[in-house]
C-alpha cells in the first residue's frame, strides 16, 4: 500500500504539469480581439488614436501583460529583426502597392505583423523616424509611440493595490505620458517635427544600453572623494551602479547621483528612478526596497533593445508566453483582477472558505444519506417501498439544481412576493454575523447554507445511493454472505457487518469522480444563492471580461480536484487492502 | 454489426453474449433489441424523445410569423389608392400619410416608386411565404436551424421515396434510386423554383406587412376580450358608487359614520371613474382595429401556423418589466418573456438547439474517446501510460468551469460551446473502452487476426472496437443528458450564446423576473427531456448487461 501511494503521489508531479500546461494552451490560444488588428491607421490624416493601444479593452490588454500574450508561444527569434522587413511592413500599413484586389489583405497582414513583433521593432522604427520623412515617418512614429508604451498590470486606481504595485504602476504612467509627449500632431511644421524627433532620440538613446560604457569605477570613486559628484554625467553611470550596488561608503550618494544624471538626461527614466536612491541614514528596510528597485531599473535599461549574446539567449528562451507563464506559477503570482483591483490569489483564497464549506459539506452529506439509503434498498429490493423510493431516486437525478435551486427561491426565500420566507437570500451568513458568538455564527451559517446544500446535495445522492445499492445487491448474492446467513447470524450483523464493507467500496472510488461534479454544481448553486464562493466570482469575471481571474480559477480548481482525487484513492487504497496487490 | 462472422475463427469465447441460447441466426443487435424492448420504460422515454425530436424538425410548421398561404386583394388596393385612374400608384398620389409603406411595399424594386399594374398585381398574388422563408438565412441566422430546417424539407421526399423504394422494391435498385432523386429535385424546385422575384421582394419586406397582420390577428380577440371585462367592471364599479351616494345622503348619521361614508363615496367614486376611463380607452382601441380590418388593404386571406410567431419575434404590446403581463393567454398559450416574444415558440426552438448540443457534444468526445481508448487498450505499455496521464489530467478539469473559460476566451459561440463540452468529456469514454479493451485483446479472435498478419489498424478498428465499444453506447446516452444540463447550466449563467433561444436561457430570465410561467415552462422542458435520455440510457445498460439476460 505504501508503494502505491507513494507511485500516486509521484505520479501527480506530472499531472500537475499537464494541468497547467492545459491552462496555457488555452490561455495562450486566445485570439486578439478583432479591435486589436487596428494600428493608427490614420496617422497621416487625423490624430492617432490617443490612448495608445486604446481599442483593445483595458482587461484584456491587462491579460495579455499578465500572460505575456503580444509575444511568441515557445521561442522568441524577434530579437533582430530585419530592419527592412520592419520598413517594407510599416510601408504597407501605410500604403500596400500591388494590384487593387490584393491590398486590403496586404494591409491587414502588415498591421498583424507589426503588432506581432512588440517593442522588438523598436531600433529600426528609430530609425526610420530619423531618417525617412512625410507620411511614411508619420506612420513609424505612430507604430513606434504605440508600441514603446506599457500597460500597468491593474488600473490605477485609488485604493488596495499593494505598494510595490503602487509604485510600478506610477512610474509606467510616468513613462507612458513621457512617451506621449513624443507625439506630434500631422499638421505641425518642419521644426517641431525636427525637435520631436531629436526628442525621439534622446529617449531611445537613454533607454538604450548607452549607460553601459564609460568611466571606470575607480575614476567614479575619485570623483566622489572629492565631492566633484557634480561634474559627473551619463558615462558614469554604470560605474556609480555598480558602486551603489556595493553596499560600499559611497553607495547611498552613488545612488542620489544616478537619480539626478538620469533625471535630466531622459524624461522617460526620470520617473523610473524616482525612489531609487537613499541616504545613510535611510532605515534597512527603505534601503533594500531602493535597492531593489535600483537593480529592476538598471536590468530594463541595461540592453534594451540592443541584445549582446546573453540578451538574445534570455529573449530566444525568456520573453516568451511559455516562459512567462511558468514564471509566474513558480512565483504563485496569477496577475490583478482588473475589476476587483487585487491580486488573484488573494482573491480566491479569501472564497475558498465559502466554497470549500458549500463542496465539502454537501460531499459529506450526500455520502452520509445515500450509503444507508443504498443498503436500505437493497435490502428491501422489488418491494413496493422500495420501487417507490427508486423512482424519487431517478427523478431527483434528472431534476436540473439550477430548476430546482430558482423555484426553492421563488417559493421559499425572504422578499419573494407569495413564498413562505423560509431561508434567507443574503449570502453565507447574516450582514452582522461578526456581532453574533462563535456558536451563534455557526448556526447563522448553517442557517443560511442549508438551501444551497440541499440544491448541490440531491443529485450526486441519488447517484451515489443507486450505486451504493447495485453494489450491495452484487455482495448480498454471493456466496461468504449465503454462509453467513447458514451459520446463523442474525440478518442485522450479516448486512451491515459482512455485506456493507465490501459493498460500498465501489461507492468511495466514486468519491473522485463526484468532485468535479460537485464543483461544476457549486459554481451555478453559488451564482442562485449569492454566496460570494470562487464560482460566483468565475460567473462575474466571465461576465465582467476579468480575464486574469478566469484562469486563476481555472487553475485552483483543477489543482483543488487533483488533490481531492488523490485523496479519495489513497482513500480507496486504505479501504480495499487488494489494490495493493496491483 | 456483428463482426465475428467476418473473423477467421467462429469460435466464440463463452462469456461473450453472441452465443447464448437464443437462434443462431440472430445478431447481437436483435437480441440486444429485444431486450431493449422490454422495458417499458425505456422505450416510453424513447417514444417521448422522438417525439421531441419530430417537433424539433417540425417547429417551422407549429410556430413561425410566415403564413403558410397569403392572398391579397390587389384590385382593391388599386382602387383605394389610384387617384387619378391611370392604373400605377405613386406615393404622391397616396394622401394618407399610414398607408405610405404599403404603397412601399408595392414598389419595392421599381424605379421611381411607382408601383404599376403589374407591380400591385404581383403583390398582391396568392402566395406561399412560408416554404420560401424555410430558407431565408435573415429569418434563420443560426446553423442549427438550417440543418432542421433542411430536414423538415427533407422529411417529405424522404418519406416519399421510403414509400417509392418499398413500393417498387422489386425493380431494379437503379430505378428506385433515380426516382428518389426525381423526388429530391421535384421538390427543391418547387421550393425555390416558382417565382424568384416574389421571393425577393417578400423577404425583404415582408416583417412590416406581417407585423400588422399579426397585430390585427392577435390584438382584435384581446381587445374584444378587455372591453367585455372593462364594462363588466364598470357596471358593477358605477353600482358601489351608487350605492355609496346613497349611503352618504343618508340623514341621521353622526360625524363618524358620515366621515366613513364620505370616505368610502370618495374612493368607489375614483374606482367607477378608473374602470371608465380605461373602458372608454379599450373601445377606442378596438374600433380602431377593427377599422383597420375594414381596409381594403388589409382585406386578405391569411392562413398561419398555430403559433404565429417566431421566436424572436417580439410582441410590442407586450414588451415589459411587470411580471403580471407574462402569464397565459389565448394568443400567448405560456406567455412571453419579458421582450415580448413567445414563450411556447421558444420552447420548440430551444429543443432543436438542446438536441443538437447534446449530440454533436457526445459525439465528438466519444470519436475522441474512442480512439485514445483503443490506442491504450490495444497497445498498453508506454502508449497506456501516457495517454493514461493525459486522461488524468482532463478529468482534473470539471466541465463547467473549463468551458467558462473557454466561453470567456474565445467567445460565445454555440459551436464553440459543443466543441468545448466535447474536449473536457471524452476522458471517461476513453477508459471505458480501454478497459473493454483489456478483456477483448486476449480473446483468441484477435491472436488469431494477429497471427494472419492483418495490419493493426485493422484489428484495432475493424475487428476489436466493434466488439469493445457497446457500452460506450450507454454511456453517450448519459452523454446527451448532461451535455443538455451543462448546455443550460451555462446559459443560465448568462454565458450561453445569446444568439440562439436556450432553455438554460429562458429559466435566467425566469428567475429574473419571479415569473411562474417562465420558470416552469424550460424547467420542465429540461426535466422532461433529461428523464427520457436518462430512461433510455437506463434500458440500454439493462439491455447490453448479459447478466440481467433471460
Amino acid at each position: 500500500m505504501t508503494t502505491y501511494i507513494a507511485k500516486r503521489l509521484l505520479l501527480m508531479i506530472p499531472t500537475l504539469f499537464g494541468v497547467s500546461l492545459v491552462v496555457w494552451a488555452v490561455t495562450s490560444g486566445a485570439p486578439d480581439a478583432p479591435e486589436s488588428g487596428k494600428g493608427p491607421a490614420t496617422a497621416e490624416q487625423g490624430k492617432t488614436k490617443s490612448d495608445g493601444a486604446g481599442t483593445l479593452s483595458r482587461a484584456k490588454r491587462v491579460f495579455r501583460a499578465q500572460y505575456g500574450l503580444d509575444k511568441p508561444a515557445i521561442l522568441n527569434f524577434y530579437y533582430d529583426l530585419d530592419r527592412a522587413k520592419v520598413e517594407k511592413a510599416v510601408q504597407n500599413s501605410l500604403e500596400p502597392g500591388g494590384p487593387e484586389s490584393e491590398r486590403i489583405s496586404r494591409q491587414l497582414d502588415a498591421r498583424e505583423a507589426l503588432i506581432k513583433w512588440g517593442y522588438y521593432k523598436i531600433p529600426a522604427l528609430v530609425d526610420m523616424v530619423s531618417n525617412s520623412d512625410g507620411p511614411l515617418r508619420g506612420q513609424a512614429k505612430a507604430w513606434l509611440l504605440k508600441s514603446a508604451e506599457r500597460v500597468t498590470r491593474i488600473d490605477l486606481s485609488e485604493s488596495s493595490i499593494d505598494d510595490e504595485q503602487d509604485i510600478e504602476n506610477r512610474v509606467i504612467t510616468a513613462e507612458n505620458r513621457a512617451i506621449k509627449a513624443l507625439d506630434w500632431a500631422p499638421d505641425s511644421s518642419e521644426d517641431e517635427i525636427e525637435t520631436h524627433v531629436a526628442g525621439i532620440l534622446r529617449w531611445y538613446e537613454g533607454a538604450q544600453s548607452s549607460y553601459a560604457a564609460g568611466l571606470s569605477e575607480e575614476a567614479v570613486e575619485q570623483r566622489l572623494k572629492a565631492d566633484e559628484s557634480a561634474a559627473l554625467d551619463r558615462t558614469a553611470v554604470a560605474a556609480l551602479v555598480s558602486l551603489a550596488r556595493s553596499d560600499g561608503r559611497w553607495s547611498a550618494v552613488a545612488s542620489r547621483t544616478i537619480r539626478r544624471i538620469v533625471a535630466a538626461e531622459s524624461p522617460i527614466d526620470e520617473a523610473a528612478v524616482d525612489g531609487i536612491s537613499w541616504s545613510d541614514d535611510t532605515s534597512a528596510n527603505k534601503r533594500q526596497a531602493a535597492r531593489t528597485r535600483l537593480d529592476d531599473w538598471w536590468d530594463g535599461v541595461q540592453g534594451r533593445w540592443d541584445y549582446s549574446g546573453w540578451g538574445r539567449m534570455r529573449v530566444l528562451l525568456l520573453e516568451t508566453r511559455f516562459a512567462k507563464y511558468w514564471g509566474n506559477l513558480l512565483q504563485f503570482d496569477l496577475g490583478y483582477s482588473s475589476k476587483h483591483k487585487e491580486k488573484v490569489l488573494t482573491l480566491i483564497l479569501t472564497k475558498l472558505r465559502y466554497s470549500l464549506t458549500l463542496a465539502l459539506g454537501s460531499l459529506i452529506l450526500a455520502y452520509l444519506i445515500a450509503v444507508p439509503l443504498g443498503l436500505f434498498s437493497a435490502k428491501t429490493h422489488g418491494q413496493p417501498v422500495e420501487r417507490g423510493l427508486s423512482v424519487l431516486v431517478f427523478v431527483l437525478y434528472s431534476l436540473p439544481s439550477f430548476f430546482v435551486a430558482t423555484l426553492v427561491v421563488k417559493f421559499l426565500s425572504e422578499g419573494q412576493p407569495g413564498s413562505w420566507e423560509w431561508i434567507p437570500t443574503d449570502g453565507f451568513e447574516s450582514q452582522d454575523a461578526w456581532k453574533l458568538t462563535t456558536w451563534g455564527r455557526v448556526k447563522d451559517t448553517l442557517w443560511h447554507v442549508a438551501a444551497p446544500m440541499f440544491c448541490m446535495t440531491y443529485g450526486s445522492l441519488a447517484a451515489l445511493s443507486r450505486y451504493a445499492k447495485t453494489g450491495l445487491m452484487n455482495v448480498i448474492r454471493s456466496d461468504y454472505v449465503r454462509t453467513a446467513r447458514a451459520k446463523g447470524l442474525s440478518e442485522f450483523w450479516v448486512t451491515y457487518k459482512h455485506a456493507a464493507r465490501p459493498g460500498i467500496i465501489p461507492v468511495i472510488t466514486l468519491l473522485g469522480g463526484t468532485l468535479p461534479i460537485v464543483v461544476s454544481g457549486s459554481i451555478i448553486v453559488e451564482f442562485i444563492f449569492r454566496i460570494p464562493g470562487f464560482g460566483l466570482l468565475m460567473v462575474e469575471a466571465a461576465k465582467d471580461n476579468d480575464y486574469n481571474v478566469i484562469v486563476g480559477v481555472t487553475l485552483v480548481t483543477a489543482v483543488l480536484v487533483m488533490i481531492g482525487i488523490l485523496l479519495s484513492d489513497i482513500l480507496y487504497a486504505v479501504a480495499d487492502p487488494r489494490i495493493s496487490l496491483k | 454489426m456483428s463482426t465475428h462472422e467476418h473473423d477467421p475463427e467462429p469460435v466464440l469465447p463463452e462469456n461473450e453474449p453472441k452465443v447464448s441460447s437464443v437462434a443462431a441466426d440472430k445478431t447481437y443487435w436483435d437480441i440486444v433489441t429485444r431486450q431493449f424492448k422490454k422495458q417499458r420504460t425505456a422505450v416510453f422515454g424513447l417514444w417521448v424523445i422522438l417525439t421531441l425530436f419530430l417537433l424539433a424538425v417540425c417547429a417551422p410548421l407549429l410556430a413561425t410569423s410566415s403564413p403558410f398561404y397569403l392572398n391579397k386583394d390587389g384590385d382593391a388596393f388599386l382602387d383605394k389608392f389610384d387617384g387619378n385612374g391611370d392604373g400605377s400608384v405613386s406615393k404622391s398620389e397616396c394622401k394618407d400619410p399610414k398607408l405610405l409603406d404599403e404603397v412601399d411595399l408595392a414598389a419595392t424594386g421599381t424605379r421611381d416608386g411607382v408601383a404599376s399594374r403589374e407591380d400591385i398585381a404581383a403583390w398582391g398574388a396568392p402566395s406561399s411565404p412560408w416554404l420560401k422563408d424555410l430558407f431565408d438565412r435573415n429569418i434563420w441566422p443560426s446553423g442549427v436551424d438550417v440543418f432542421f430546417n433542411l430536414l423538415l424539407a427533407g422529411l417529405i421526399p424522404f418519406g416519399l421515396a421510403i414509400f417509392l423504394v418499398r413500393r417498387f422494391a422489386r425493380h431494379e435498385l437503379k430505378t428506385t434510386l433515380l426516382l428518389c432523386l426525381a423526388v429530391l429535385v421535384g421538390t427543391f424546385v418547387c421550393m425555390v423554383g416558382p417565382d424568384p422575384v416574389d421571393f425577393l421582394r417578400y423577404s425583404s419586406t415582408k416583417r412590416d406587412y406581417i407585423g400588422r397582420v399579426l397585430f390585427i390577428r392577435h390584438e382584435l380577440p384581446r381587445a374584444r376580450e378587455k372591453m367585455a371585462k372593462y364594462k363588466r367592471v364598470r357596471t358593477s364599479a358605477g353600482k358601489d358608487y351608487e350605492q355609496a351616494q346613497r349611503d352618504a345622503a343618508k340623514d341621521g348619521l353622526d360625524a363618524q359614520a358620515k366621515e366613513d361614508a364620505e370616505a368610502v363615496l370618495l374612493a368607489t367614486q375614483d374606482e367607477f371613474q378608473r374602470a371608465d376611463r380605461q373602458h372608454t380607452e379599450w373601445k377606442t382601441k378596438l374600433k380602431a382595429i377593427e377599422k383597420l380590418q375594414e381596409d381594403p388593404v388589409y382585406d386578405f386571406t391569411v392562413v398561419m401556423p398555430p403559433i404565429g410567431f417566431h421566436h424572436d419575434d417580439q410582441d410590442t404590446e407586450r414588451v415589459t418589466e411587470k411580471r403580471s403581463i407574462n402569464g397565459w393567454g389565448l394568443s400567448h398559450l405560456l406567455g412571453t418573456d419579458t421582450l415580448g416574444r413567445d414563450v411556447l415558440a421558444r420552447i420548440l426552438y430551444g429543443a432543436r438547439v438542446s438536441l443538437t448540443i447534446g449530440v454533436i457534444a457526445v459525439a465528438i468526445y466519444c470519436t475522441i474517446g474512442a480512439i485514445l481508448g483503443s490506442l491504450m487498450g490495444y497497445f498498453g505499455g508506454w502508449v497506456d501510460m501516457l495517454l493514461m496521464r493525459l486522461v488524468e489530467i482532463m478529468m482534473c478539469f470539471p466541465r463547467l468551469p473549463f468551458i467558462l473559460i473557454i466561453v470567456a476566451i474565445f467567445g460565445k459561440s454555440i459551436f464553440l460551446i459543443m466543441v468545448a463540452i466535447g474536449l473536457v468529456g471524452w476522458a471517461g469514454v476513453a477508459r471505458l473502452i480501454r478497459g473493454q479493451f483489456f478483456t477483448e485483446r486476449s480473446l483468441d479472435y484477435v491472436v488469431a487476426a494477429k497471427s494472419l498478419g492483418l495490419p493493426e489498424s485493422r484489428i484495432v478498428f475493424k475487428h476489436v472496437l466493434p466488439n469493445a465499444i457497446h457500452p460506450m453506447f450507454v454511456t453517450a446516452t448519459f452523454g446527451v443528458a448532461a451535455a443538455i444540463l451543462v448546455e443550460s447550466g451555462l446559459a443560465f449563467l448568462g454565458l450561453g450564446d445569446p444568439n440562439v433561444p436556450s432553455w438554460g436561457q429562458m429559466l435566467l430570465k425566469g428567475r429574473e423576473t419571479m415569473s411562474m410561467w417562465l420558470i416552469l415552462s424550460p424547467g420542465i422542458a429540461i426535466f422532461i427531456t433529461v428523464t427520457a435520455l436518462n430512461l433510455v440510457g437506463e434500458g440500454l445498460r439493462d439491455a447490453l448487461d448479459p447478466k440481467l439476460r433471460q
